[in-house]
């Protein structure tokens, strides 16, 4: 029952202009991460990126190895999708810029926010990116349970699937849009879209899990490490952490990072949360979604596979048998225990009936009955 | 103060040979050490070369018909080359070096051979293979043909006469050198003055190139199948078909 992941960081080197740099190091810190605190063996986990001796980020290196990982695994397998980079777009450039304009006299650009069906753009983005309906043609022939996480910069974080949880906006929603793809396999979809550059390249000098030191981040994707490693040093493992777990501590990350500063004005900590709160005209930062295939899974456990959810299943259904046959086996006993009150009962009724009855007889027929009934 | 040369300037020869040459020739010139360990090759006597005697190991004898190519080895080649008149070196190679013809003392550039006109160059060059081929068969040689290493051993006038040819071709090769520098600076020049020129034009320029351009056959595979793409960007899902 192997995990399986493909963690996939996009840098965009050939392009100055556009060049994130933060994806390459995601991706080695998720990858340290799975393999060291999570069950993944180093083998099951692939990379891809622009950056460092792994194979190219390309749309054709993708979809191979999209489709090495579907073709090989089945219902016991737990496959973990990473993408990070541009999301739907490149990004607007500066009003008024030479480029600004350029790209606006362009009917369709890579520059302009309208790529609704976009999910993530390759390396090779001007050859092919990869859309909603890429996804659903190679995944959806997938057993095995698929989380499916894109930490993008740019990108609109629309209606993947049937239910979802707005992590902003602390909504639990079911889309019964008719145009929604059908998607028949068990699919979690987590969707952060960084809409501030700072953020998605956030200088870190040192990180929780490995000894890389003065890198760029995604300031989530570390949060919600560090969430989940700390997690782990008391849990020991996922066993016990569903996905509304994850909402919890996703919630607490989107409101950490979205959060305001008002300390120039107010220097109390509570005062500033209340401002905070009060703030309802901000615009959010970073925009997290989580999105499901069936609104049962929001009740598994965090990286389960289908095997284990049965097992676990499987395992509690046992334990209900035995408490079954244990009350049965109690209420027997005293079911018998009853009984034979009962037939004692029915013996000392008997007896008494037969007493009466005697000595009824007796005063009947010694005529003595008439006198007796006098004197009651 | 001249330097006394052992054979060990020669270049890679075995140690017996080494040491029977050690009362060869002497050579006072300051170049000559230079030289034989650039070139590996070579024994050169120069305007201030001093040969004290003409023992040469095993009878052979340091002839003056020796002594004289190898001086114009010297003047005309090494001395030139080390100097860096690439021109007159360039000029002595291609076109002939001068020599005073004594018997009708004038200079002449050209050498009659077997009734065609050559350069001088080519002229000592058939001099001195015809002089190895005459110490060959000197009779207190033993003539074991091609085998050089045991002819080396025989006769030091062929070792000596054998590198002298072959230093001809290292400076050979030094000014081949020279001359492709100069033509690769020309083209830089000439380079800039274009760029400076079509740089002055206002009119957008026409290039012609010359590039691999190598496609992925999946590429092809999709134009052939679904047509060229639309807008030039390749439908994900039907592209996705042929991976």
């Amino acid at each position: 029952m192997p995990s399986k992941a493909l963690l996939i960081g996009v840098n965009y080197l050939m392009n100055n202009e556009d060049t994130l740099k933060s994806p390459i190091n995601n991706i080695e810190i998720l990858r340290d991460f799975l393999i060291c605190y999570s069950k993944f063996d180093k083998k099951n986990v692939t990379l891809l990126s622009d950056l460092g001796d792994y194979k190219k980020a390309t749309f054709m290196n993708i979809t191979s190895e999209l489709k090495k990982l579907v073709n090989n695994s089945n219902k016991n397998d737990f496959i973990f999708l990473y993408f990070s980079g541009y999301g739907d777009f490149l990004g607007i450039p500066e009003k008024d810029s030479d480029k600004y304009i350029k790209e606006s006299m362009k009917l369709k650009s890579l520059y302009k926010v309208e790529n609704e069906e976009h999910l993530f753009l390759p390396e090779d983005y001007n050859m092919s990116v990869l859309t909603k309906k890429y996804f659903l043609t190679i995944l959806n022939n997938c057993n095995s349970r698929i989380f499916l996480f894109f930490d993008c910069f740019n990108k609109k974080n629309n209606n993947y699937l049937k239910y979802s949880y707005d992590i902003n906006n602390k909504t639990f929603r079911t889309h019964l849009d008719k145009n929604q793809y059908v998607w028949s396999n068990n699919m979690i979809i987590l969707s952060a879209s960084n809409m501030d550059k700072k953020h998605f390249n956030n200088f870190n000098r040192v990180n929780i899990i490995n000894n890389k030191t003065s890198k760029f981040y995604s300031i989530f994707l570390l949060d919600l490490i560090k969430y989940l490693f700390n997690y782990l040093q008391i849990n020991i493992n996922f066993n016990t952490f569903s996905y509304e777990d994850l909402y919890t501590v996703l919630i607490t990350i989107s409101e950490d990072i979205n959060k305001l500063d008002f300390y120039s004005i107010v220097k109390d900590n509570k005062e500033n949360e209340k401002m905070n709160k009060s703030c309802c005209c901000k615009e959010k930062k970073l925009k997290i979604i989580m999105f499901f295939t069936d609104d049962k899974i929001i009740d598994l456990n965090f990286l389960e596979n289908q095997t284990d959810e049965q097992n676990n299943k499987n395992n509690i259904d046992e334990e209900i048998k035995i408490k079954i046959k244990y009350r049965d086996k109690t209420l027997a006993y005293k079911n018998i225990n009853l009984e034979r009150d009962l037939k004692i009962i029915k013996r000392r009724y008997e007896h008494l009936l037969n007493k009466y009855t005697t000595f009824y007889k007796k005063l009947y027929e010694t005529n003595s009955i008439s006198n007796f009934k006098l004197l009651l | 103060m001249p330097h006394h040369i052992t054979n060990s300037s020669f270049g890679s020869l075995p140690s017996h040979v080494k040491i029977a040459n050690n009362n060869g020739i002497k050579v006072n010139t300051a170049a000559t050490n230079e030289i034989s360990s650039m070139a590996g090759a070579l024994l050169v006597v120069g305007d201030l070369t001093t040969v004290i005697g003409a023992k040469i190991n095993r009878g052979a004898v340091l002839d003056d018909e020796l002594k004289d190519m190898i001086q114009t080895i010297q003047q005309k080649f090494v001395t030139t080359y080390m100097d860096f008149s690439m021109n007159e070196l360039k000029s002595n190679i291609q076109q002939g070096y001068l020599v005073l013809d004594p018997s009708t003392n004038t200079m002449v550039r050209t050498v009659t051979v077997d009734g065609l006109t050559r350069t001088t160059t080519e002229q000592i060059m058939t001099n001195l293979n015809a002089y190895v081929q005459k110490v060959k068969e000197l009779p207190g040689n033993v003539d074991i043909s091609d085998n050089e290493l045991e002819m080396i051993k025989q006769d030091d006038a062929y070792l000596i006469s054998t590198y002298a040819l072959r230093t001809i071709g290292v400076v050979n090769r030094g000014l081949l050198c020279y001359i492709e520098n100069g033509m690769l600076n020309d083209t830089i020049v000439s380079l800039q003055e274009e760029r400076q020129t079509s740089s002055q034009m206002q009119s957008s320029m026409v290039f012609d190139i010359t590039a691999t351009a190598t496609i992925d056959l999946r590429y092809l595979a999709y134009i052939r199948t679904h047509g060229p793409p639309v807008e030039g960007v390749f439908d994900p899902v039907k592209l996705a078909e042929f991976i």
